[in-house]
């Protein structure tokens, strides 16, 4: 019985070692290996790389940022870029985020492409100016129970410029979170308690990266003299049955003044139009994590570029509570009257009321046809952006379209807000 | 004679695919048209002469009853066939990935064609079904397995093909609604599995 116990073993591990030398052997043997170049743009740059690896990772070694909100898995579409020599015929992964037109035009993305030989790429331009820089937490508070709003300090000597309505990458490092550690505002503690949410805990096991829009407008000083950025963040917690937390946003969350984050950036998603007519009215209408380009657009128009035209703010949000900075922006409405905010709530609040709050109550969508497209004179003229928890997004986008706004005046951008 | 009789039986009669009905849903998923098919049925000829021959080999010195006798003849008692089934999982498992390895640095456009077929059957019923049979059926001689293994990937390869040329000729006639789709596949797989039940006769 013994001797077929050890025999067992030796025939098992024996036969198991052979296998995985024979494996590496015909990898080292087989896989390509040696240097290739890659053209970007046409000659602005030619990079000598390792082949093996896929083109968004050998790019980052080169120090050119593709943006990648899915970590590299071929679902968020963000690190696309023509590949107009090399890199051989597109895969069913990638089709789906191409009409025919773009695949004619050789985009893929960068995440799926193996790099195995010379290639030649175009990469949009606003990629080669992004940077990665290591940044100072200037301080991370609780706005409120689920949002954080953090300020963290480009190095000084490192030129950041970015736009309204651009967002980062934020860089989680391989470690793990204890909910526990994470401080909390005194107000929300023991919301926190009753939520049971000090047992969670999460584990990064590979470099991690999310995109946050930047929060604050260009040229907003907190401290004198630096450039700073500040990023809203949302925890994201186990949706039901499961136990992990989201990463980014845990990791986000156990930030502490003085500590070093890692981000990548800036990238364009939902810019401010350059070339609107100032007669033309901006509708914004969001919620949620979504506040952050909200926050962004309207106080660059309105602080940074004096704008004269006519901007109207619907902010939805569950409760007076959640509605974050609700109060921001009626001061802002109040100074400037070519701003008008809206703030709805889903059902009358009690503290709103308490505070004298103006508000008006249902869903967003539906307090913005009563009380705005169905007085306008001209809704169709107007551009809307909008930004916020999927459902409201759809659900504005739906009421949008069947009271005549054409698909192109329309801006979207829905915050997934599970990982 | 008996290395032609043990290929054309597993060939036909005991066809894999429509006999054992093994390696269902690539057999089904692939076949809807003619180049992914022959892609996938090409694969897994490879995979089985590969190893099937390789299985038979670590089965017959290695994990049969006695079968380590010729390193000592104190373990002629010792019977090890209950590793069986994990040593060919991971023969297999690990010899589709030299295959895809290889395939890829010298034939690349047959890789290409095969794409993402072959790094499947690692985790294909048929391939792994085919080794076991190999074991139960007892085969004598490194030929005997060999003309085995061809004519099992040959079989399966001849299946999947017909299957694939019968689907795209499908796409054209008139199903009434109910069996469009799955329905008419699955009754076409058993007509072509009694069609090759007619060739039970043949010996040569």
């Amino acid at each position: 019985m013994n001797l077929t116990v050890i025999l067992a073993l030796a025939v098992f591990l024996t036969l198991m070692l052979l296998l995985v030398v024979m494996l590496l052997f015909v990898k080292t043997s087989v896989t390509p290996s040696g240097k290739v170049s890659i053209r970007i743009n046409g000659g602005y740059r030619t990079v000598e790389v390792e082949q093996g690896d896929t083109l968004s990772a050998t790019l980052v070694q080169e120090q050119v940022f593709l943006p990648s909100a899915c970590g590299g898995k071929g679902n968020c579409g963000q690190c696309s870029c023509r590949i107009v020599e090399g890199g051989g015929d597109i895969l069913p992964t990638e089709r789906g985020f191409f009409t025919p037109r773009q695949i004619a035009d050789k985009w893929r993305l960068a995440c799926q492409v193996k790099v195995t030989g010379d290639m030649s790429i175009i990469v949009p331009e606003a990629v080669l100016s992004a940077k990665m820089l290591t940044c100072e937490v200037v301080y991370n508070k609780s706005v409120s129970k689920y949002f954080k709003e953090i300020c963290i300090k480009i190095p000084e000597g490192e030129y950041f410029n970015y736009h309204s309505g651009e967002y980062v990458l934020v860089y989680a490092p391989v470690g793990t979170v204890n909910f526990a550690d994470i401080d909390i505002d005194k107000q929300y503690k023991w919301d926190w308690k009753e939520e049971n949410l000090y047992s969670l805990q999460m584990v990064c096991r590979e470099e991690t990266s999310r995109a946050y829009t930047v929060f604050s407008y260009p040229g907003e000083q907190v401290v004198p003299g630096a450039n700073t950025l500040k990023l809203l963040v949302k925890i994201a917690l186990p949706p039901k049955g499961w136990s992990h937390p989201g990463i980014c946003s845990s990791y986000l969350f156990s930030l502490r003044t003085g500590d070093k984050v890692k981000i990548a950036g800036p990238y364009g998603e939902v810019l401010l139009p350059e070339n609107a007519p100032e007669s033309q009215e901006f509708v914004y209408v969001g919620g949620g994590a979504g506040i952050s380009l909200m926050r962004s657009h309207i106080f660059t128009l309105l602080k940074s570029q004096g704008s004269a035209r006519k901007i109207t703010f619907y902010y939805g949000a569950r409760s007076y509570g959640e509605a974050l900075y609700a109060d921001d922006f009626a001061a802002l409405a109040r100074k400037f009257p070519n701003f008008t905010f809206r703030l709805v709530l889903d059902v009358p609040d009690m503290a709103a009321i308490m505070n004298g709050v103006d508000f008006a109550q249902g869903y967003v969508h539906q307090a913005l046809q009563e009380e705005f497209i169905s007085q306008h004179e001209a809704p169709a003229s107007c551009l809307y952006f909008l930004c916020g928890p999927p459902a409201m997004v759809k659900a504005t986008k739906e009421m949008l379209h069947s009271s005549g706004v054409s698909e192109e005046s329309i801006f979207c951008d829905d915050i997934e807000e599970v990982e | 004679m008996e290395l032609l009789n043990i290929f054309f039986k597993s060939l036909f009669v005991e066809n894999l695919a429509l006999a054992f009905f093994l390696g269902m849903c690539s057999f089904i998923a692939v076949s809807k048209n003619m180049q992914t098919a022959r892609g996938l049925g090409f694969a897994v000829i490879i995979m089985l002469l590969v190893t099937i021959p390789l299985n038979w080999a670590i089965g017959r010195y290695l994990l049969a009853p006695g079968a380590l006798k010729w390193i000592s003849p104190a373990f002629a008692e010792v019977d090890l066939s209950f590793l069986t089934f994990i040593v060919f999982i991971a023969v297999i498992a690990a010899m589709t990935q030299v295959v895809e390895m290889v395939v890829e640095k010298y034939m690349p456009s047959l890789h290409l064609s095969l794409g993402i077929f072959l790094p499947l059957i690692a985790v294909n019923c048929a391939i792994l079904g085919a080794s076991l049979f190999m074991q139960e059926r007892a085969y004598t001689g490194l030929g005997q397995v060999l003309a085995y293994a061809a004519g099992s990937g040959l079989g399966w390869f001849l299946a999947i093909v017909s299957l694939a040329a019968i689907r795209e000729r499908l796409r054209y006639s008139d199903i009434p609604r109910g069996l469009q789709g799955m329905g008419i596949t699955f009754l076409v797989v058993g007509l072509m599995g009694l069609a090759f039940m007619g060739f039970m006769g043949i010996r040569f």
